[in-house]
């Protein structure tokens, strides 16, 4: 049991990791169905992790300039609130519902990541980043990257909801972040899944708590999962800085995917 | 906001914040993992404390990344950003002091 938890949650840490998501969006399905724990259980579980995994993945990047401090506090704000009212509401909430509302939701970014394969938020070295926007040295490209922050208000939106659904079902709200950061708001991907890396643990301990009085965290098991992940986040994070930016995205689509349909199956079924 | 001196701060804070994080997880992972081998080996409360305790500083260490990020966007006089973290801080003393 134990060393099966410690090994999902390497697997779960180092995709995780790669796509600044944190493991729970894998090992929350594993625990929950595989494992036959309680959905509740699986959810705390996957929150400790998220908070572990954020802590180190954002460490990692530290004085890269990958990670957008302002633009983060600022969608703190919001996913914090989302986090917090998730956790009291999710006892009300029927995990058909639940099921229902994340399997359509990670079907639609999955369509939105596959249509924006080839774009990059990507400005003239010489602009002016604005306030709220950044600029970091590529690995990828050699370059230096400069980007501005667009439609503030959505990003908000997003990261309210991202809260939400990470409060509830125990995963990263990167899930809902990081597409809506690159696709509508203008922040490469690299910095919106650094930026959501650091978010998601911020995130996820407005929602711990709540699971953690009601007795709903299980030690052991989460102690078996935060070490899995943390191993696994480690072997992400030295493959991250060097995968190409194309086949990260095609990646987090095809895992969308996967995740939608097994939330799919598990309304229905 | 702009300006030279307050990129490098905001480096520094990025690389502070990065210091702290990980040495909140150590601590928190040391905790889990020799709680986790003295619960597999014999069980029993102190293994439970371990664990707890392990699981206690790993919630908290976002808390302190906020606290830190605070201190210093008030060192900047940047109070925008200050009130960000104030209120990000709030949410997440009342996710402890709430109850469902």
């Amino acid at each position: 049991m134990v060393a099966g938890v410690i090994g999902a949650g390497a697997v779960a840490g180092c995709l995780g990791s790669l796509l600044g998501l944190g493991g729970g969006v894998f090992l929350v399905p594993f625990l929950n169905a595989g494992l036959g724990l309680d959905f509740k259980v699986a959810a705390a579980t996957g929150l400790m992790t998220v908070i572990a995994t954020s802590s180190v993945v954002s460490a990692g990047r530290a004085g890269r300039n990958l990670i957008n401090l302002r633009l983060g506090m600022l969608l703190e704000v919001a996913t914090t609130v989302g986090g917090l009212i998730a956790a009291f509401t999710v006892a009300y909430l029927s995990n058909h519902t639940l099921a229902l509302i994340f399997a359509v939701v990670t079907v639609a970014i999955a369509i939105l990541m596959l249509t924006r394969l080839d774009r990059r938020n990507v400005l003239d070295a010489s602009l002016e980043p604005g306030p709220l926007g950044g600029r970091f040295h590529d690995e990828d490209t050699g370059r230096e990257v400069v980007y501005q922050v667009r439609r503030l208000p959505l990003g908000m939106v997003a990261s309210f909801l991202a809260g939400y659904v990470s409060g509830t079902l125990g995963i990263g709200g990167g899930i809902l972040k990081v597409p809506v950061l690159n696709a509508w708001c203008g922040v490469p991907m690299r910095a919106a899944a650094a930026t959501s890396a650091l978010m998601i643990g911020v995130t996820a301990a407005a929602s711990a708590p709540q699971y953690f009085m009601r007795g709903e965290v299980n030690p052991p098991v989460a102690a078996a999962a935060v070490i899995g992940v943390l191993m696994g986040s480690q072997l992400g994070f030295h493959v991250g800085s060097r995968a190409p930016v194309k086949w990260l995205k095609l990646l987090m689509a095809v895992v969308l995917l996967a995740v939608s349909a097994f939330y799919f199956v598990k309304a229905f079924a | 906001m702009n300006g030279r001196a307050d990129e490098d701060a905001i480096d520094r804070l990025e690389r502070q914040v990065g210091r702290l994080l990980r040495a909140g997880v150590w601590l928190a992972s040391a905790c889990l993992a020799a709680g986790l081998a003295l619960w597999m080996i014999a069980g029993g409360s102190a293994a439970t404390m371990l664990l707890t305790a392990g699981l206690l500083v790993l919630m908290f260490t976002p808390l302190a990344r906020v606290v830190a990020s605070f201190v210093a966007y008030v060192k900047l006089r940047d109070w925008f950003f200050a009130g960000m973290t104030v209120l990000v801080f709030v949410v997440l003393v009342a996710a402890w002091l709430l109850k469902s």
